[in-house]
């Protein structure tokens, strides 16, 4: 077999790749996507076309649109040391790069940090009652307002301070968990010594289950500091399962993009189209968990018609917003689904890069609506505000591809230990 | 890059899906000796169906007294009304799903280690749902009209009501069990057909004969069998979640403290693959040991299993974390004080910290793999997770005792009819799966002889697994 | 079984092998022969039977498709029908399409008919059940079920000639060659 992965020839430094033109291009695009940004908001507030708080408010649908990629990538990095298995082989590197992101996401923060403290330009409505409360002068309606569910809730929780020690905590054990991870995976690659990288390898395990464990905490805190309390009162036990399916789409939509990328070059002979088929169906699978954990949700809320709950739906049922709801369950759910139910799809590499730039579009047409709804327009006339969500995803990611780019060129696109696993599978093909 | 250079890929050979040594014709003879000769089977098979028998006859004389008498015989009340009949209905709909996970979703992400224990793991699933339909049906309080669930032309003019979740179980559970019966009997035919020309005694012969459908292994019919069986699994999957989904929709869609819950349907899911895994072992462990079935279920199988049990168990603790979590977080009273009344200040907390050490504590000491290698350890860990499921069901249905108003606190209590009809789904359950194990081949013996190695006439792995085209 | 009976009609030629390769060899020198009516047996499914056959492709996934789409429309049609126009009702305040909880009696359906297709299209297309085969005359082929391969010529093959196929045939190198009387 011509093709074969031959470990012998095809060292460590073969599979490094020069990947310096899309990082400047990446760069180039997030600037102008910041720049988008910064002219489109300076140009609507200066004209009090919409409030402060659609800054911040826009801002974030980026920041959580690559949060959630860093942290799927997390995600699977973990399960892959966890459970092996061959499509982690090939994607493992993808994964490990996107993770050594997570510096980034501390600095894209600063800003939504800001926005805990901006008080009434807060998009957040407690960072508002927060705020509110401390300009209170009538200590009867004062004490009243702290009486109440919501208060007590702002009181013990949702406040500014201890929102921000919060996400200092997450990115903290967060971080905690992606450094160990990496240099985990250092040591069994790179270290000469068979016995201190098969050490290595056995401690991967270990650290795999822990990175699920705690990206699953952390997760569940996070979507409810950052996203869920833009709603008042709402209080989902699924949203973060939906953020989880949202995470790990995107970030295995962007790993399968480097894997299709570098079909030619790096990965020629290793990655094949019976590769991508299994990496499709999976796909398809994530696809279908996002519709159900999303349908879920809506049903329950929908037939439970408690006040505190349904607002969430029927802001995102009302019109304007309707259009956005046909674009997700027609594009990311019947479109996916009915293309990548077919083996001539999926075995097609151009195809499954449209597919996957398709829905990384989806997963920030979600997040969009998470957010964006959640505000009263109707004094707002037809500002085109989300172009600054726009700039927001695009400049954040400009900047965090090119990062993320630069990592990905650090190290060899393979584990070159475990190609092994690869070339097996290769020949139970023949 | 000198040391680069020097890095070797380390080559750890995963562990045979078969031990032994054995070829085409032992396999045959190994698996097919289970089911065509009588002295295959000893002592520990007259226990159990003798076991399950009386457990059965127990079912009979309950359900009669049952009908005769009615519902009130358990210790339903109101608000209460919901009792053992659903903890059971759940508990054993939820075994089923491993059956099918181990099946179709293994099958699908080509986990061999499946093969050797998705043959026995469907037969408990088919057997599991038939315990479990018997509850809904009792608990209607008249069964003889069951049949008023499905639409039918009526005089009434009436029609099911179909914005019920009760409604949707009626054809969840129906068609779940439809699909596992069919998807069962397709991968039975070869091996049916395997029985067929391997018994010698004319009646056996005839008898498998009619049940293989006369099938002979042409390449077109397998093509075809091939490609069905793989949509099947690939339709299983997503069956055995929304399964259990409508199941936890029956809870989910009412708007009783708790029970309103939008996590309810994967946490139910998970659940349900927990204490499926537990069954599979309940069951493989014995089974393996009786019919020296170590070659093909391996160490290495019920390692893997334990492990999926104990991933499984994870996800249904985070479950029980998101409940506790959101009800704290939205600061609704209701939800709140139910939490406290529900872990701590209640009359049935013992019971949540029974679901928390059986499901979440004790199962920890799988993460040790000594523990996962040790048939005894791993079979009492499995019994504690299925009680422990059980109590799930049992803490959220007692929920029930206190709703909103003091006119809905009540107590509840089961009865000893309540037991007796428990107890004998065992006996159905356990006397069906050893008429499975005495007449149906309990391994797949087609799927077993794909995973020979090439020398030994097989294909050194699973070819539905990688797919037709 | 290789007596011959001229009076017997003749089903069709067997050669038997004992493993798969061989199997698929042989079939690919039958086709380049100019065979055309053949068919391999296999105790297990063996992809490179059915491709050397030329049956690349099976047509269950569009059967099980278009059974699974029918199966969900009408399981929503029935609720709509039943729920919003024969027996409108009203429950909780929720509107008689009540989509939303429509949904689940959708899906089922769907996934039962999807099953149900599959496997009566599977016994159609296959013949099946088919207790009476003339190839269960040839005591060898019991085996196919075992650990025995096996090549079949049918006997409307055009090229089919008693004598020149069992020639034939021998030059395959099975380990045996039978006639299958009907």
């Amino acid at each position: 077999m011509a093709d074969h992965v031959s470990t012998e020839g095809h060292g460590a430094t073969d599979l490094k790749v020069d990947l310096s033109s899309y990082r400047t291009k990446a760069l180039l695009v997030g600037i102008g996507g910041l720049a988008l940004f910064g002219i489109a908001a300076g140009a609507m507030v200066a004209t009090n076309a919409i409030p402060t708080k659609q800054i911040f408010a826009s801002y974030s649908v980026g920041f959580m649109y690559w949060v959630a990629v860093t942290l799927g990538a997390l995600f699977f990095l973990s399960l892959q040391y966890l459970s092996g298995g061959k499509w982690g082989i090939l994607m493992r590197r993808p994964f490990e790069a996107a993770t050594r992101c997570f510096p980034l996401l501390i600095l894209f923060f600063i800003p939504v940090a800001g926005s805990f403290f901006a008080g009434k330009n807060s998009p957040y409505p407690w960072a508002e009652f927060y705020d509110h409360i401390q300009h209170e002068t009538n200590e009867e309606l004062k004490k009243e307002e702290l009486e109440s569910d919501y208060g007590r809730r702002v009181v013990e929780y949702s406040n500014p301070t201890f929102s921000l020690v919060r996400a200092i905590g997450i990115f903290v054990i967060l971080g905690g968990i992606i450094f160990v991870l990496n240099s985990t995976a250092r040591k069994a690659e790179e270290n000469p010594d068979e016995n201190a990288a098969a050490d290595a390898r056995a401690r991967q395990k270990v650290w795999g289950s822990w990175g699920i464990i705690l990206y699953a905490l952390c997760g569940m805190v996070l979507i409810t500091d950052w996203v869920m309390s833009y709603e008042k009162f709402f209080a989902s036990s699924m949203f973060p399962l939906i953020f989880h399916a949202n995470a790990m789409l995107s970030s295995f939509a962007l790993a399968l993009l480097v894997l299709i990328g570098l079909r030619n070059t790096a990965l020629k002979g290793i990655y094949h189209p019976s590769e991508q088929i299994h990496l499709g169906s999976f796909m398809l699978a994530m696809a279908l968990f996002w519709v159900y954990t999303t349908y879920s949700q809506f049903m329950l809320v929908w037939a439970g018609n408690l006040p505190e709950e349904l607002g969430y739906p029927l802001k995102r049922a009302s019109e304007g917003w309707k259009p956005i709801w046909y674009v997700l369950l027609g594009l990311r759910f019947f479109l996916a689904f009915g293309l990548l139910l077919f083996r001539e799809v999926k075995s097609n590499a151009k195809a499954m890069r449209i597919i996957s730039i398709g829905l990384m579009c989806m997963v920030g047409v979600d997040i969009f609506n998470w957010i964006e709804p959640t505000f009263d327009r109707s004094q707002m006339g037809y500002a085109p505000y989300w172009l600054l969500d726009i700039g927001a995803i695009v400049g954040l990611g400009g900047i965090w591809v090119w990062y993320f780019l630069g990592q990905l060129s650090k190290y060899p696109v393979l584990p070159v230990r475990e190609i092994y696993l690869l070339k097996g599978h290769h020949d139970e093909q023949h | 890059m000198a040391t680069t250079a020097t890095i070797r890929p380390h080559v750890e050979p995963q562990p045979p899906a078969i031990g032994g040594n054995h070829n085409l014709t032992t396999v045959t003879e190994t698996i097919s000796r289970l089911s065509l000769d009588p002295k295959a089977h000893g002592k520990p098979w007259m226990i159990t169906f003798g076991l399950g028998t009386l457990g059965v006859l127990l079912f009979l004389y309950t359900v009669t007294y049952l009908i005769w008498m009615g519902p009130g015989i358990w210790g339903l009340n109101i608000p209460t009304a919901w009792g053992f009949a659903i903890i059971n209905f759940v508990w054993w709909i939820g075994i089923g799903h491993a059956g099918t996970l181990i099946s179709a979703i293994l099958l699908l992400v080509h986990q061999r280690w499946r093969t050797s224990i998705n043959r026995f793991a469907e037969a408990m699933t088919i057997f599991a749902v038939m315990c479990a339909g018997i509850f809904p049906l009792l608990h209607t309080g008249r069964p003889w009209l069951a049949y008023w669930l499905y639409p039918f032309p009526n005089n009434f003019a009436m029609w099911p009501q179909f914005r019920s979740p009760l409604a949707w179980d009626v054809f969840a559970v129906s068609t779940y069990f439809t699909v596992s019966l069919v998807f069962w009997y397709v991968g039975l035919i070869p091996d049916f057909a395997t029985l067929r020309d391997v018994a010698k005694n004319k009646l056996q012969k005839r008898i498998y004969g009619a049940l293989s459908l006369g099938w002979t292994g042409s390449a077109f019919n397998w093509r075809r069998y091939e490609k069905v069986y793989l949509i099947l699994a690939g339709i299983s999957t997503p069956l055995v979640f929304s399964v259990h989904s409508i199941v936890s929709f029956d809870f989910a869609v009412s708007i009783v403290p708790l029970w309103h819950a939008t996590i309810f349907p994967p946490f139910f899911v998970i659940g349900a693959i927990y204490s499926g895994f537990a069954m599979v072992l309940v069951l493989g462990i014995p089974m393996r040991k009786w019919y020296k079935l170590e070659d093909f279920i391996t160490d290495w199988h019920l390692d893997c299993s334990a492990k999926v049990m104990l991933a499984s168990g994870m996800m249904v603790s985070f479950g029980y974390l998101c409940e506790v979590w959101f009800a704290w977080y939205s600061h609704s009273a209701v939800e709140w004080e139910s939490t406290v009344l529900r872990v701590w200040s209640g009359p049935y907390a013992w019971s949540y910290w029974a679901l928390i050490a059986c499901n979440f504590v004790i199962p920890q000491v799988l993460w040790i793999k000594k523990m996962r290698y040790n048939m005894t350890v791993l079979f009492l860990i499995s019994i504690v997770v299925l009680i422990g499921m059980w109590f799930e069901r049992y803490v959220i249905v007692i929920t029930l005792t206190r709703e909103y108003l003091p006119s809905m606190w009540a107590r509840y209590a089961p009865t000893h009819h309540d037991w007796f009809i428990y107890i004998g789904t065992f006996g159905i359950f356990f006397s069906l799966f050893a008429l499975f194990v005495r007449f149906v081949p309990v391994i797949s013996i087609t799927e077993m002889r794909e995973l020979l190695p090439k020398h030994a006439g097989g294909q050194d792995g699973h070819a539905i697994a990688e797919g037709p085209p | 079984m290789s007596s011959t009976n001229n009076e017997t009609k003749v089903y069709g030629m067997l050669a038997e092998y004992d493993n798969a390769d061989a199997l698929i060899a042989g079939i690919k020198k039958a086709k380049e022969a100019g065979y055309t009516k053949l068919d391999g047996y296999s105790p297990y499914a063996v992809s490179g039977i059915a491709d050397a056959l030329g049956f690349i492709k099976s047509e269950m996934a569009t059967v099980m498709l278009c059974g699974g789409i029918c199966g969900a429309i009408c399981g929503f049609l029935m609720q709509y029908y039943t729920n919003a126009v024969d027996y409108p009702f009203n429950i909780g305040g929720k509107p008689y399409n009540s989509w939303p909880m429509f949904i689940p009696v959708t899906y089922e359906p769907g996934i039962l008919t999807t099953c149900l297709a599959g496997v009566f299209g599977l016994l159609a297309l296959c013949g099946l059940p088919k207790l009476y085969n003339p190839l269960f005359n040839v005591p060898a082929f019991e085996r196919s079920t075992i650990d025995r391969f096996f090549l079949f010529v049918q006997a409307n093959d055009e090229k089919f000639d008693l004598q020149a196929t069992r020639e034939f045939l021998l030059t395959l190198n099975p380990l045996s060659v039978a006639e299958v009387p009907e």
